[in-house]
């Protein structure tokens, strides 16, 4: 399908919605062939709307769509998948924001990336399973790696010598391991276990069947957690606001709450 | 955009249409149409508008109890003796209290919290009125807590959250019936609001 064409058709993934007029949404999909695209959705806040149904964040839709100069329009739109289960679980729902919120900061408009696309739904898929340990750990790693942000985990950032075994730092800024020797100037420098290097390369490597069966120590996952946060902070340039609501909805959270 | 600087458009109107401008849902474009069609209206007109706006800066507060917006703390419908206190709809706009009072099929009280949770936009549950939820129900009085905020993502997301919360707590969390709407076409359904409508179908 060629890209001139004033009407489209695609499947994409609902990212968010912004609230437009009294009626309307913004929404930024992500598609197989076009990337990240914003289009208007006309009534769709309406109660009696048909199409609001089809259209809410974290849904797998089918869309027939007009291009516009500036937003595309939305004529058509049916649900191909609303992955209920991940909607009606307010743990996997919160991270499933967080996954959307990241694609949506990290790409740019109407820059195709299958890859992305793919790992997006792959994604999703899998955190309908019960089961989905290290889910946001691989994700964010597999997306930095698709989106031009490739972690650098053989050789130091700044003199690029081969990385030895326990004389290992990580430089978010930088983008990767940085040796013992090296202490570039005002950049911040993070500890890295050979643990974490090792669980680092192993989701670089492999895909998630493999990832999911694999058992982290806290501290590990712990230091995971804030290696990668650094990482896709450099590469996004802001906080993401998702990322506070895992923590939100954690047990532990809710579980103080309820000591009232 | 800024008017300061065009020199075709006066002081005092440049002012009014960047205050319009900044209203949920108006543009640039709407925000001029205003300004210009307040300039054509009867001066007695114009005041009671602007001494409008000034009076709800002035004399609408929030209900100590529900948080709807109310000229007296507790409000009227905290106060009135025919209201159920034992039951606490959950809302998320005093907006949404006008439409439930007009079916008059509801006879218990309400808690206004302000907005949803959206995690994308930065909002949490500490933004709103949630923390007052919970005081509510120190007492142990309350037997019921309807979740009623809208079938969004966002809407839906808070009453997992707040039921999560609550359900270890008060006796009966229940949620709104969601299904077809009236003068709704089964055809058009999507299959979300369709697999929905069946789990929470009922006997005639
Ligand atoms: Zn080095
Ligand atoms: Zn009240």
């Amino acid at each position: 399908m060629s890209n001139t064409e004033k009407i489209y058709k695609t499947q994409g993934i609902i990212l968010r919605h912004y609230p437009l007029g009294e009626t309307d949404y913004i929404l930024s999909l992500f598609t197989p062939n076009r990337g990240k695209v914003r289009a208007i959705v006309k009534g769709a806040r309406k109660l009696k709307s048909r199409i609001g149904g089809h259209v809410e964040p974290v849904m797998l839709t089918s869309f027939l769509l007009t291009k516009g100069h500036n937003l595309d329009l939305i004529n058509q739109a049916e649900c191909v998948d609303s992955f209920r289960i991940i909607r009606e679980d307010l743990t996997k729902l919160s991270k499933a924001l967080y996954i959307l919120d990241l694609v949506d900061a990290i790409t740019n408009e109407s820059q195709s990336n299958n890859d992305v696309y793919l790992l997006l739904l792959d994604t999703l898929k899998n955190l309908t399973n019960d089961k989905n340990d290290n889910l946001i750990p691989y994700f964010q790693i597999k997306l930095l790696g698709s989106s031009g942000f490739m972690p650098e985990l053989y050789q130091c950032v700044n003199c690029g010598k081969e990385i030895v075994m326990n004389a290992h730092r990580f430089c978010p800024d930088r983008g990767g391991v940085i040796c013992d020797s090296c202490n570039p100037f005002n950049v911040r420098i993070l500890s890295l276990s050979l643990t974490s290097l090792k669980v680092l390369r192993f989701f670089q490597r492999s895909d998630y069947s493999h990832v999911s069966i694999l058992n982290i120590d806290g501290d590990t996952n712990k230091e995971l957690q804030d290696l990668l946060y650094a990482l896709l902070f450099s590469a996004i340039g802001k906080e993401l606001k998702s990322y506070r609501f895992i923590n939100d909805v954690a047990e532990e959270t809710v579980d103080s709450l309820k000591g009232v | 955009m800024n008017y300061e600087f065009l020199p075709s458009v006066a002081a005092p109107l440049s002012r009014l249409i960047q205050e319009f401008n900044r209203l949920p849902g108006i543009g640039p474009k709407s925000a001029q149409r205003l300004a210009y069609y307040l300039i054509r209206m009867p001066e007695e007109e114009a005041k009671s508008l602007a001494e409008s706006i000034l009076a709800i800066k002035d004399r609408v507060i929030f209900c100590d109890v529900c948080q709807n917006i109310t000229e007296n703390s507790p409000c009227y419908l905290c106060s009135h003796d025919s209201r159920d206190k034992s039951r606490i709809c959950v809302v998320e706009e005093p907006l949404d209290v006008l439409s439930l009072e007009r079916t008059q099929v509801y006879k218990g009280t309400y808690h206004v919290i302000h907005g949803v949770i959206s995690p994308a936009s930065g909002i949490g549950p500490e933004d709103l009125k949630i923390r007052e939820l919970l005081n509510r129900l120190k007492d142990g009085l309350v037997e019921e807590i309807i979740l009623a905020t809208n079938p969004s993502l966002e809407g839906e997301s808070t009453a997992m959250y707040i039921h999560k919360l609550l359900s270890p707590i008060v006796n009966k969390v229940t949620r709104l019936a969601r299904g077809l709407p009236v003068g709704g076409d089964l055809e058009y359904a999507d299959e979300l609001t369709l697999s929905r409508a069946l789990d929470d179908r009922k006997e005639i």
